[in-house]
């Protein structure tokens, strides 16, 4: 049936507004309002209630970092060190641990120290995001499904633990727009050589149209491939081409006013020749002064890759961009230290890892703290799962979807406290647990946005971001 | 005699086949449809289409009720008859009830509750992943 046909017959059996509906949040039918929408998808688009955050800077720690090691300071599991797990903390879990549980293990090179008005915890593995102990509001209760990291990662990022689903960005790009025409709304920064391991799915716009996935800014000083003009081409010669490409697309999406597709690619030309210009002037590092270089490591090997794209990263915030979704890369090239995954050598690869990130993270939250951008910024510190306190190999944790710590600073955020907790050895959550959906529900919450109502009509089922679970963990917010 | 033997055999096959229909009752493919059940019920609470939501939660309640009992037969499970009670009365009370009223917040609210009480019942006895 061609599309024309298909009309038709909808038109005729007065269906044509319904068969368009639910492209909106909250779903519904088409009003005249929307046909603007049809010309531009990326188009602003109010919240639900007033946002508190116009830009989520979502820091994805590769590996699953062991936040015993950083944020989880536990006593009970230093005096029981070297121990066989007691079994009442091991009611209720299952593992499949490589050579069988452990004991449990501290190693002895941590030190813990109390920060800021908050005395949160901190070890010695991060002192300078410990400064900044008074702008967190910790989840030390965060629970997930650990089956692998591929899938967790998945998870983490599209509440979904199957590919196909939109990413965390996805929605909100869908569901509120662009704030800068000239930029992707939803960008990819990650430092690494190749895309982070896991994947496009894990910024992939799902069953969202095609205009809503992330674009993955590279490294270096051409962050989209292909994207500067030929040289036998002139500017002039490129317009001529792009005009002629639009009047034909444009000619055929008024005859398909419902081909989301069509109007995506319209829409990528045009956003694709402005950011010839824009993209590389978002991520060029040239005019930032000398001491915001050295604050973000820039100056250091250990620090300057993933400094250079948290730089980034405040560049694009200070330029609309909604959502930025950073990937750590490797804290050596090759080997088992290529991210946080430290089933054994913990000390080795916490402290290369911990050292790349510290130092950047935090200057990130001074810089966005002194522009005044933290007031409508959220920064989400985050892994696919956490590290269990029985040890593996002797020198390291497995992974450990049961409780396992997290933070945001921001915009609307409780700061200073702490939400949740785990048992007296961090190797469960205890009382009310924040599983992704939550994390999700609460993100989109200040960014104005009811989860329950950020839905999309697709082969007639509405979806969410939070699949059917979601709860706005209210006691975060300020 | 031989008849004796031969009904006192049928009644042993009945009652295995009645225990053995209750103990392969809640198994993956009930789940499985329990899963795609909620997922319906969500997006009809979120279309605001009553009558297939009411439909939706109404079978989601016998569904709950089955697991409950399941539970309860197999014993030392108090928790999972717990969770299999409460989202009973979520979905056939709490959550019908307000699709009735046409106050779908609720139902939205609600079925997500119940959905929490279905991962609480998986932590503690899934036996795959």
């Amino acid at each position: 049936m061609t599309n024309n046909s298909r009309r038709d017959f909808l038109l005729k059996a007065g269906l044509g507004g319904a068969a368009l509906s639910g492209v909106l949040p909250g779903g519904g039918f088409f009003s005249a309002a929307s046909a603007a929408e049809l010309v531009d998808p990326l188009a602003p688009k109010q919240p639900h209630f007033p946002a508190k955050v116009k830009t989520v800077i979502w820091l994805h720690m590769d590996g699953a970092p062991s936040t015993l090691d950083l944020y989880d300071y536990k006593p009970e599991l230093i005096r029981l060190a070297g121990q066989s797990v007691p079994d009442s903390f091991m009611k209720g879990i299952k593992t499949s641990t490589q050579g069988g549980v452990g004991k449990l293990f501290v190693s002895n090179k941590r030190s813990w120290k109390q920060h800021g008005e908050s005395g949160a915890w901190f070890s010695d593995l991060v002192p300078n995001i410990a400064q900044h102990a008074d702008k967190i509001a910790f989840i030390k209760s965060s629970v997930t499904v650990g089956a692998t990291h591929d899938i967790s990662i998945l998870k983490l990022n599209t509440g979904g633990v199957n590919p196909g689903r939109p990413s965390l960005g996805a929605w909100v790009n869908y569901a509120l727009g662009s704030a800068n025409k000239d930029l992707p709304s939803y960008v990819v920064l990650y430092n690494d050589k190749q895309e982070p391991r896991a994947g496009s799915v894990n910024w992939s716009s799902g069953f969202l149209p095609a205009t809503y996935q992330g674009v993955a800014f590279r490294p270096g000083d051409s962050p989209i491939l292909h994207l500067d003009r030929p040289e036998l081409m002139s500017a002039n010669e490129q317009r001529s081409s792009l005009d002629l490409l639009k009047r034909l697309n444009l000619k055929e999406s008024a005859r398909y006013p419902q081909d989301t597709e069509l109007q995506a690619r319209l829409q990528s030309y045009e956003l694709a020749s402005r950011m010839q210009k824009s993209a590389p002037e978002a991520v060029d590092l040239s005019k930032e002064s000398a001491a915001t270089k050295e604050a973000y490591g820039l100056n250091d090997e250990a620090t300057r890759s993933y400094g250079t794209v948290l730089l980034r990263a405040r560049r694009l915030t200070e330029r609309g961009v909604r959502f930025i979704q950073v990937v750590s890369g490797p804290a050596v090239e090759d080997g088992e230290f290529r991210n946080w995954d430290a089933h054994s050598r913990l000390d080795d690869n916490h402290g290369k890892n911990a050292r790349m990130v510290d130092k950047p993270i935090a200057a990130l939250l001074a810089d966005l703290k002194q522009s005044g951008l933290l007031d409508s910024t959220l920064v989400v510190w985050t892994s696919e799962f956490g590290r269990t306190s029985f040890g593996e190999s002797g020198d390291g944790r497995d992974h450990n979807p049961w409780g396992y710590t997290q933070w945001m600073a921001g915009a609307g955020v409780k700061v200073g406290t702490t939400f949740g907790a785990t048992d007296d050895i961090g190797l469960q959550a205890v009382g009310k647990t924040v599983d992704t959906y939550d994390l999700h529900a609460t993100v989109l919450q200040l960014l104005g946005l009811d989860h329950l109502k950020t839905t999309f009509l697709n082969d007639g089922r509405s979806e969410r971001p939070t699949v059917v679970y979601g709860e706005v963990i209210k006691e975060l917010l300020a | 005699m031989r008849k004796k033997i031969l009904k006192f055999g049928l009644h042993l096959a009945l009652t295995g086949a009645l225990l053995s229909a209750y103990a392969s009752v809640v198994d993956a493919d009930l789940m499985q449809v329990m899963e795609d059940k909620q997922k319906s019920l969500s997006s009809n609470i979120s279309l605001k289409n009553a009558k297939d939501a009411l439909a939706d939660a109404k079978e989601l309640e016998e569904m709950f009720k089955e697991v409950g009992t399941f539970y309860e037969q197999k014993g030392n499970a108090s928790d999972a008859v717990t969770w299999s009670k409460e989202s009973r009365e979520l979905a056939g009370v709490v959550v019908a009830q307000a699709i009735v009223a046409n106050d779908f917040d609720t139902a939205s609210r609600k079925s997500v509750t119940m959905a929490k009480n279905c991962k609480a019942c998986h932590q503690a006895y899934k036996t795959t992943d």
